[in-house]
């Protein structure tokens, strides 16, 4: 696990990283918010439902209720009336009743055998009134008043109306004594269908009222008149409170409660499909907008990866290629600021490892050059024999001290010559070779020099290149004499200013124009090769080790002298 | 992903934390009785088992959505109804539920308690309020052959009036019906010069007892009244018309040297036990509260710990109903 985060690579990281990070916080607020819009929701589909079912019930039950307070008056009048046996006055009671009660269609007193004591009714009476539902259920239970289901009125033969009928067992007074009988009151069921049409409960939302057997007593969309319906098994399945529930395809919030003091049920189905279905488009844009994010920053954070991973690559790629030893190539790249400054400093980077490997080369390559010439003066035969000859020339003039001397700085010259196999030596050294090349050249040109060194003991520990002074003394030696003039002089001298040392090599002699001068400097500076060698190796191998600061540096008059300067910086920089 | 985990089942945790509680639903907290009973079944319930208390504010519409609340979470509901007869839908869906339903104070139909046996009833037999009323007004009155100096007139006849608590009430029925069945069983001569219907009510009471005492200045020797309330408010028309008056303003009535009407009720209010000490009220029917929560909480208890049902303090009958018994209560009684 950890190994393979650890070998991602940057982009991976940060897409993964971004889209993570995001994606979980993302995610985790769309959950709350949803979660708290949903459950608010539901609360409010809850509580306005119930709201509004408790207005519709409230109807009915002021309805009915009415209705059972008519009865609790009559019941006081009937034993009133009967205890005084003024039966007459009880029907006009009971007449009086209907007319101030329009919905109530039939008022009648019935005795426990099925006849009638008192009636509202002109028309003639159902001989059987006891096969009826109302009369046989309050002779049953008395205490209470009984709700039947909707029927064709029964009381009368030739019924017409569709009327519920409420009856109760009362108590009325027949020749003094107590006797029980049955209260009964039609109401027409017009009021149950008024009273639903009052009630906005969205398109399709009913209501539906069903009796203690689930039989339907009223049904406002009209679809249950078949017994059994959709509606009434929801009834049955929910028994009692308030529920969520799709109906026939439609979101309703289906409450079933009682109706007081009837023993009957009422269901209201209230359509609540708009606010679900908007819940559930909230939903689906919500999860929209969710992924449609996510896939942004997705988007976002590869693209940003690409922009820095790529020049990265670029530069990977480069690397290689410098690794192969490819010094020359430069690279470009766009993207992130600092990505473009870490090429930048790449290439200077590798420009500048570049220049100093090819320094190294020149420097080895003048090296080998500098040992190859010195090698060439050892043993150059002429030089060699020209000095021995004139060695033999001392011997026979019996010079005999002049031979010694000869032969020692023969010796010490080409000992320094050989050994040492460093850069630099000390000045005083350079000087000794120079001394000792000069005593050898005094005898073979037969005194026709002298030369004086005339360098400060103080600056004799300053560090110069090894064998710069020798080529230099050659080419006065060489351009100096002069076989038709009897004596030169050379001067070897060194001094320093502004952290410069300076070490000159004055001849007297011929002098070069000013023409001239520039020719040898063009000659020494240029990487063409040429006849004069010694000083041409001399300037090349100053500029490598000392750079800029260091110089070759030319001085004459006409038939005069000519003076080559050493320039030197003390402390080499870097 | 534990942490998240452990977050989740914290969030859960908050949400389940469920206290076991007996949910009890009172039909109107308004009623002063009732009030009195919910305390009385507070004060029965032990410290592990705290009761909530629902109220319907007198609408069986919210009582139905705090039964159907509280039925998925507690298997024991002790309820008084504010309809009687709605309550079959509440047994139908407690089957469904598998709860236990302890109902008192409104009796359900017996058919309906018939649906499920997992219902009770606790409560007191309406009829035997009634047999005690009677009892008492046989101790006012004495040999009902020769009636005392309470029968006013001494034509050897009650004449009374009578304050119903609400038409088609089973308990008031049963106590008009069997108050006077009662007392003319046992060979008191009783004519019941009105019933009036007060709703169990003060204010409606003292209107209709001022109504009675214009239509019947002298005739009324008893008022009996199906509760202490109306009976209270009878005895508040008396006072004003001086039909009851504490003359010597000792803040005691004596029955014997001031005017005094007997006024009977049932409940045993605090209000009219005061009533009656201060020698107002004749007497009351005490509608033992207290022995009905204790009965209510021993069974709730028994059914909550699946104990047996044969060891209660007050036995079941049928399997279903604790009947706690009423006592009479009267100065002579005390």
């Amino acid at each position: 696990m950890n190994k393979r985060i650890n070998n991602l690579t940057i982009g991976q990281s940060l897409f993964i990283a971004s889209t993570l990070l995001v994606g979980f916080f993302l995610f985790m607020s769309t959950v709350i918010s949803n979660q708290l819009f949903f459950s608010r929701t539901d609360t409010l589909i809850a509580e306005t439902s119930k709201e509004i079912n408790k207005q519709v019930i409230m109807n009915y039950e002021n309805y009915l209720s009415h209705v059972i307070e008519i009865s609790n008056s009559l019941q006081e009048y009937i034993v009133d009336y009967t205890q005084k046996d003024d039966l007459t006055s009880l029907v006009n009671i009971l007449d009086a009743t209907l007319k101030i009660q329009p919905n109530l269609l039939n008022i009648a007193l019935v005795n426990t055998q099925g006849s009638v004591i008192a009636s509202t009714s002109t028309k003639p009476i159902n001989p059987d009134l006891e096969s009826t539902t109302w009369f046989s259920n309050a002779l049953k239970f008395k205490d209470i008043h009984h709700f039947s289901t909707p029927h064709v009125e029964n009381l009368v033969r030739e019924g017409i109306d569709e009327v519920f009928t409420i009856s109760k067992q009362v108590q009325y007074i027949e020749n003094g004594e107590i006797k029980a009988g049955v209260l009964m009151i039609d109401v027409s069921t017009q009021d149950l269908k008024t009273l639903a049409i009052r009630t906005n409960l969205g398109e399709n939302g009913h209501i539906l009222i069903t009796d203690i057997n689930n039989d339907l007593v009223y049904d406002s969309n009209g679809d249950c008149e078949v017994i059994g319906c959709a509606s009434i098994e929801t009834v049955k399945t929910l028994i009692l409170g308030g529920q969520l529930m799709k109906v026939d395809g439609i979101n309703m919030y289906v409450n079933v409660s009682t109706l007081q003091d009837t023993r009957w049920k009422i269901t209201t189905f209230i359509n609540v499909d708009t606010i679900v279905k908007t819940k559930t488009d909230v939903l689906i844009s919500v999860i929209l907008i969710f992924m449609a994010t996510l896939f942004a920053i997705a988007v976002t954070s590869a693209w940003l990866a690409r922009r820095i991973t790529s020049p990265m690559s670029i530069l990977k790629k480069h690397i290689q290629r410098l690794e192969e030893g490819d010094f020359e190539a430069q690279v470009h790249v766009e993207g992130q600021k600092e990505v473009v400054l870490l090429a930048e400093a790449f290439n200077i980077m590798s420009n500048r490892i570049h220049e100093l490997m090819m320094r190294i080369l020149d420097e080895q390559n003048e090296k080998r050059k500098t040992h190859f010439i010195a090698l060439q003066n050892q043993i150059n035969p002429h030089f060699l024999y020209n000095t021995l000859d004139s060695i033999v020339a001392l011997s026979e003039n019996n010079r005999n001290k002049d031979v010694e001397n000869a032969i020692v700085a023969l010796s010490k010259f080409f000992r320094m010559s050989i050994t040492n196999d460093m850069n630099l030596v000390a000045l005083k050294e350079e000087v000794d070779h120079v001394r000792h090349y000069l005593l050898i050249q005094q005898i073979r040109y037969r005194q026709n020099f002298e030369f004086i060194i005339d360098i400060d003991e103080r600056l004799n520990h300053l560090p110069v290149i090894k064998l710069s002074l020798q080529p230099l003394v050659e080419n006065a030696i060489l351009h100096g004499i002069h076989p038709d003039q009897d004596f030169t002089k050379i001067r070897i001298s060194a001094h320093v200013l502004n952290e410069y040392l300076y070490v000159e090599v004055y001849n007297q002699g011929f002098g070069l124009t000013a023409q001239r001068i520039e020719e040898i400097q063009h000659m020494i500076q240029s990487s063409e090769p040429s006849d004069s060698l010694g000083l041409k190796n001399v300037y090349q191998r100053l500029k490598l080790y000392y750079g800029d600061a260091a110089d070759l540096l030319f001085e004459s008059e006409l038939d005069i002298y000519t003076k080559v300067i050493l320039k030197m910086p003390i402390k080499k920089d870097e | 992903m534990k942490k998240l985990s452990l977050i989740l089942l914290i969030l859960l945790g908050a949400c389940s934390n469920q206290q076991v509680v007996l949910p009890l639903f009172i039909y109107d907290m308004q009623d002063a009785y009732m009030a009195d009973f919910e305390e009385n079944i507070r004060l029965a319930s032990p410290a592990n088992l705290p009761i909530l208390t629902l109220d319907a504010n007198g609408s069986q519409i919210i009582q139905n959505e705090q039964i159907d609340l509280q039925m998925k979470d507690h298997e024991i509901l002790i309820i008084n109804p504010v309809d009687r007869l709605s309550v079959f839908s509440i047994i139908e869906k407690a089957k469904v539920y598998k709860n236990k339903i302890i109902f008192f104070n409104r009796q359900p139909l017996e058919s309906d308690m018939q649906l499920y046996d997992q219902v009770y009833y606790v409560g007191a037999d309406a009829v035997q309020s009634a047999v005690l009323q009677a009892s008492l007004i046989m101790d006012l009155f004495g040999n009902p052959n020769k009636l005392n100096a309470y029968d006013l007139n001494q034509d050897n006849s009650i004449q009374v009036v009578i304050l119903k608590g609400e038409q088609g009430h089973q308990d008031a029925e049963a106590r008009t019906e069997y108050v006077i069945a009662s007392l003319t069983d046992a060979n008191y001569h009783i004519e019941v010069l009105d019933i009036g219907i007060a709703n169990w009510d003060y204010d409606s009471a003292k209107q209709q007892m001022d109504d009675w005492m214009k239509q019947y200045p002298d005739q009324i020797e008893l008022v009996i009244s199906n509760n202490d309330v109306m009976a209270l408010g009878a005895l508040d028309t008396l006072k004003e018309v001086k039909r009851i008056d504490d003359v010597n303003l000792d803040g005691l009535l004596d029955r014997n040297t001031e005017p005094w009407l007997p006024v009977v009720g049932i409940d045993g209010l605090d209000a009219a036990i005061e009533s009656m000490k201060q020698g107002y009220l004749y007497g009351t029917i005490r509608n033992d509260s207290i022995a009905m929560a204790n009965a209510i909480i021993e069974l709730a208890m028994a059914l909550q710990n699946e104990t047996s049902l044969d060891s209660l303090t007050t036995p079941l009958t049928q399997g279903q109903y604790i009947w706690v018994n009423y006592q009479k209560l009267s100065l002579e009684d005390e």
